[in-house]
């Protein structure tokens, strides 16, 4: 956490603390001055004036330091979640993407972001704020009592010492889902909760009307978690009890002292406040949860940022033609991929196709560097650049859903063939593409391809585009231009196609099938045709649909 | 006043004991403020040697002090286990709002956006605003008997309470700036939360990474979060400065009060107890009635939320039309000059749209993208209602009918399809929530989806252990919940095969056309791109600039030569030797 901390602001951190001490100390000079003003009842009122203003002083200071922290805490704050966020951000975005797959990683990322809910991060120095003040208070007036006797504030810090360790205990059962079944427990009434209230189901929702099936759901396994905390929470009650008991001895024997070896009401009224301000040694409820919560998350993030290191750019290979030497890939123990052996030369069209679930995707994955294999060699000359089948509907403008600040967005666009979109847009190159921005515009799912496309030409440069499937969703005009300019740029760059639109894959230099993980065929259309083997067939399915007419 | 209502009504239906538990504790609390009454006994104890109130004094302020603690610990768990409860009632009733909210509108208007932006993101809201209720009530008790101390200490510093009056004015103008600071940072919150969100996602990180946005995108997180804070930071200087000028001008009263009752002591007319009495409140003071102050603000902030909530539920009551969905279609569905544009928007998606289609045909609806043919599914499933014209099923006004009933009798597969991370059989199980756990009438399903790839107790996603799957066999699984229905009115397939291969594809058309017994009039609604699917159908429309270009059979529509011909010819050239 205190990486995290200097990183808000070191010296206006550390300033920031000394201030909060002050603060802290500002009540144990009002009871020390409280008994310079007591002192001289009834008969000094030079002295008991001299108190009055110094007891007046102390309050003053308190008030002025309390604003001004208050106001630097709002500002830390924000500068701590700041960094926690830098953190993590900075670390997802430049690991190998197949560790955001890693089950630890979605695990701590679910966590923080259950922690971001509660108080979005924000919150963590005005708890240390609290607690610093807390603190010295306490030391303060542990001081003031030192001076009745050296064994009192000892008692009273370990009678509240014992409290505190008793509430942690209670928390620690109560605070967390530490219990695995409490937490998966949560994280399933999350999804569900999305499920409900957020847009992707929501059509299916209504459709097969689904509420009053999928809130129930919800509704279980949310008080299952809640639950499981609520049980830890009694048991850690027990602990709590019996140190309430020590804070009263402490409290009972200190006290007893006071009243009986002290005859000055001047002293009663300052050694019996301080007694009394020991409490601030104890826990510290609105300061010492957040804390801790703060504690966990920086820990999180720190782990998240130490295992998930930034992925080594892909080392630069000069050849001329991408090399992929017997691979083989699988998740989990599954193999997917199992021994593919391919060359395409610098500038071929290549089309890979095969059915559902047979690997192409798998494949591309390699391609793009996402997987590296189990076994066997790829090498892949030049820049890679894709569209792949879920790219990002980036909620920022088309001019940066496209180019993120460089230049080529309108070129590129202009490639993809979708210049028209502009018509639609209120703003032109500055709309952001979100329904939820006023004056913004969310696209079809067609015109958010084109955006896609137009994204992958503008960092194609002389390297490899792979397509996956990038006219699922455009209609038959806007397919046929897309195709067209795929051949246009066949020559100048590799391509390669993953489609089961097999009219656009024939005009493809060479076309392989992928099944079972191997690949099967291998050839130019008219190759493939004439073995008759699994693309022939598929071929000539989608192709029988038209052939009344094409032979009308 | 409403919000208040419903929060303790919700408390009340949740958990009556932790309720009145709730209500009960601050009297507890009391017994911490009085340290100051025992104080003041103890010091006039020892001074006028009267050992029964030096007694008193110690035991009560023992007592205070440990059971005060106590009390306020089981009142805090009390109340976070109440919050718990009341948020989780809330939450659940905010998930089944949503849920059951009959149209999509909301989906689009930016104003549901930032009014819900809370109350969907964050579970357990709710629950805080029941807690809050609690510390205001316990505040407002301890402010009470602060007050009455004061009156002990000497009537006159009751005078003190005018001095903190100011503060109700103050806060009031703090909510206002902290409102509108937070209005100013709603939209770049939600892209800086929309980005951070983005940095995290697996399907993002391959094109992150591939076109090396890290940088760029970390950069605009930072810089969003600094305008999300900006504003945030400025009201929190204007309100510190404010309470500071308040907050002196109080503790300058504290110290007026405090002279003055020392003034009374020296002049013999009041004990020294109560000089003790007057420091102690003077401390105490300060918090305790500021503390109800804030807390009455703080607990207003929280209030927020629940009128959220209440503008989602009635939002959701939105009268929806009440009349029984027909059992069979007789005549046919007919458009009557629709016209829809987009809540928020001017542009007209459809525009005077005249269409008749008869029960138990197969409707092909072909056209570019952004024709509106998905928006003519969105109509005739009622996610939105359209903004001229109507709707009617057999004669009778759609918009007449009980939606829920409606969607009853209807199937659908859509093009933006949910991936239900469910066992396979629930995911397609619930197409037809009456048959969820009916395996043999589920497998049915998957088989005419061609989806039996997959084993039906397999759980999906991998956050749950289960199996991932391709874009292309999510599809399946979708699709097969679209079938999963045996014997609706309406079939909608809104680009049913876009990521399926040839074999599935030619499989789906076959169930898609077939099936259609003509019983109870069913009519299949297919939206395609894909022009080798539309041939069968028994009749066509083609879309174009917001209306029907063209309709007719495949046979009529290519001997008119016109737009669909063209298409059609030009996707079958594309097969052409």
């Amino acid at each position: 956490m205190k990486t995290l901390l200097w990183q808000a602001g070191r010296w206006r951190f550390a300033l920031f603390c000394v201030l909060a001490v002050l603060q802290g100390l500002a009540p144990a000079a009002a009871i020390a001055a409280s008994g310079v003003l007591v002192a001289g009842l009834p008969d000094d009122p030079a002295q008991a004036t001299l108190g009055l203003a110094l007891f007046g002083t102390a309050l003053l200071v308190g008030t002025v330091l309390s604003a001004v922290l208050d106001h630097e805490a709002a500002v830390l704050d924000g500068r701590f979640a700041h960094a926690v966020h830098d953190t993590v951000a900075g670390a997802t975005l430049r690991t190998g993407a197949a560790n955001l797959a890693d089950p630890r990683t979605t695990k701590e990322l679910g966590a923080l972001a259950e922690f971001e809910r509660v108080d979005g991060f924000v919150g963590t120095v005005s708890a240390l704020k609290e607690l610093l003040r807390q603190r010295a208070t306490g030391v303060g007036a542990a001081v003031v009592l030192a001076t009745f006797a050296w064994w009192a504030p000892i008692v009273m810090f370990l009678g509240w010492r014992g409290l505190s360790f008793g509430v942690r205990k209670w928390l620690d059962h109560g605070m967390t889902l530490g219990a695995q079944q409490g937490e998966s427990a949560m994280r399933r009434a999350r999804y569900l909760r999305g499920l409900a209230v957020d847009s992707p189901a929501a059509k299916e929702i209504r459709v097969f009307g689904l509420a009053g099936w999928l809130v129930p759901l919800y509704r279980d396994s949310y008080l299952s978690a809640l639950k499981v905390v609520w049980a830890g929470r009694k048991l850690g009650m027990r602990t709590v009890f019996a140190a309430t008991g020590g804070v009263l001895l402490a409290h009972l024997v200190v006290l007893t002292a006071i009243a009986q070896t002290t005859t000055t009401p001047a002293e009663i009224v300052v050694y019996a406040q301080a007694v009394l301000s020991t409490s601030a040694l104890g826990y510290v409820f609105g300061a010492e949860i957040p804390l801790a919560r703060a504690r966990k998350v920086a820990e999180l993030a720190r782990t998240l940022a130490r295992r998930l290191t930034a992925a080594p750019p892909r080392p630069q290979v000069v050849a001329q033609a991408i090399q992929l030497t017997d691979v083989h890939f699988g998740y989990a123990g599954k193999p997917v991929l199992k021994g593919i052996d391919l060359t395409v030369p610098k500038g071929q069209s290549l089309a890979i196709v095969g059915e559902n679930g047979a690997g192409k995707s798998t494949l591309v994955n390699l391609l793009c560097g996402i997987h590296q294999p189990d076994s066997g060699e790829i090498v892949m000359p030049g820049k890679v650049s894709a569209i792949v089948q879920r790219f990002t509907r980036f909620e920022l403008s088309l001019k940066d859903n496209i180019g993120f600040g460089e230049e080529g967005v309108e070129e590129a666009l202009e490639r993809a063939g979708g210049l028209g979109l502009l018509e639609d847009l209120p703003h032109g190159w500055d709309t952001v593409l979100s329904s939820s921005h006023p004056n913004g515009r969310d696209l079809s799912g067609g015109q958010w391809q084109k955006v896609a496309l137009a994204r992958a030409l503008r960092a194609v440069e002389s390297g490899t585009l792979i397509m996956d499937e990038p006219s699922a969703n455009l209609d038959v005009l806007a397919e046929e231009e897309l195709f067209a300019r795929f051949s246009e740029l066949a020559g100048e760059i590799t391509t390669i196609l993953v489609s089961h639109r097999l009219a656009s894959v024939r005009h493809a230099d060479r076309i392989v099938v992928i099944a079972d993980g191997r690949i099967a065929e291998d050839g130019t259309h008219a190759e493939l045709m004439a073995a008759n083997g699994q693309y022939a067939a598929m071929y000539s399915l989608q192709a029988e649909r038209f052939a009344e007419v094409s032979h009308a | 006043m409403r919000e208040i209502r419903v929060l303790v009504a919700m408390a009340w239906r949740v958990d009556r004991r932790l309720t009145l538990a709730m209500i009960a504790e601050p009297f507890g609390n009391t017994l911490v403020l009085l340290s100051g009454l025992w104080l003041a006994m103890l010091t006039n104890g020892v001074i006028q040697n009267d050992i029964r109130q030096v007694v008193i004094g110690v035991a009560a302020l023992v007592l205070g002090a440990g059971l005060g603690w106590q009390l306020d610990l089981s009142a805090s768990q009390w109340r976070m286990v109440l919050g718990e409860k009341v948020a989780h009632a809330f939450d659940t009733e905010i998930a089944r709002l949503s849920a059951e909210l009959p149209t999509l509108d909301h989906f689009e208007r930016a104003e549901y956006q930032d009014q819900l932006e809370i109350l969907r993101q964050r579970q357990g809201q709710l629950g805080n605003s029941m807690s809050a209720l609690a510390v205001t009530i316990k505040a407002i008790c301890a402010g009470l008997t602060v007050l009455v101390l004061l009156v002990v200490a000497h009537p006159a510093m009751l005078a003190l309470v005018l001095l903190a009056l100011p503060a109700l004015l103050i806060t009031k103008a703090q909510r206002r700036w902290r409102a509108q600071a937070e209005d100013e940072s709603a939209l770049p919150g939600r892209t800086a939360r929309h980005l951070r969100a983005v940095a995290q996602d697996r399907d993002a990180a391959v094109e992150i990474r591939l076109f090396g946005l890290a940088d760029n995108l970390e950069r605009r997180i930072g810089t969003l979060w600094n305008a999300q804070r900006r504003p945030i930071e400025h009201a929190e200087r204007k309100v510190a400065l404010l309470s500071l000028a308040q907050q002196v001008l109080y503790v300058i009263g504290v110290i007026a009060a405090v002279g003055f009752v020392l003034h009374q002591a020296i002049q013999g007319r009041s004990a020294p107890g109560d000089v003790v009495l007057a420091i102690y409140l003077g401390q105490q003071v300060q918090t305790a009635v500021i503390w109800p102050i804030q807390a009455v603000a703080g607990f207003g902030r929280t209030l927020h939320t629940v009128s959220r909530f209440l503008w989602l539920a009635d939002h959701a009551h939105t009268a929806t039309g009440n009349e029984r969905a027909p059992e069979q279609i007789v005549e046919g569905i007919r458009l009557e000059n629709v016209s829809f544009h987009y809540p928020g928007t001017d542009k007209w998606v459809l525009r005077n749209v005249s269409l008749t289609i008869p029960a138990g045909a197969a409707l092909a609806v072909v056209g570019a993208n952004g024709a509106g043919k998905t928006t003519l599914v969105k109509l005739l499933t009622r996610m939105y209602e359209p903004t001229e014209g109507r709707i009617t099923v057999d004669g009778v006004d759609l918009a007449d009918l009980d939606v829920h009933d409606w969607r009853a009798r209807l199937a659908a597969a859509f093009q933006d399809f949910a991936r239900f991370e469910f066992t396979v059989q629930h995911a397609v199980g619930v197409g037809d929530l009456d048959h969820l756990d009916d395996t043999e009438h589920v497998r049915d399903a998957i088989t005419r989806a061609g989806a039996d790839v997959l084993d039906q107790d397999a759980q999906l996603g991998t956050s749950w252990g289960g199996t991932d799957l391709s874009t292309g066999q999510w599809q399946r699984i979708a699709l097969a919940r679209g079938l999963a229905r045996t014997t609706p009115l309406v079939r909608f397939f809104d680009e049913p095969t876009a990521s399926l291969d040839a074999f599935t594809e030619d499989a789906l058309f076959d169930s898609m056309t077939r099936a259609t017994d003509g019983a109870n009039g069913m009519i299949t609604i297919l939206v395609t791109h894909r022009f080798s699917t539309v041939r069968s159908a028994d009749l066509i429309v083609v879309l174009a600039d917001g209306g029907v270009a063209e309709r007719g059979s495949h046979r009529a529509l290519l001997a008119e030569n016109g737009r669909y011909a063209r298409l059609y010819r030009s996707q079958a050239d594309a097969f052409a030797d």
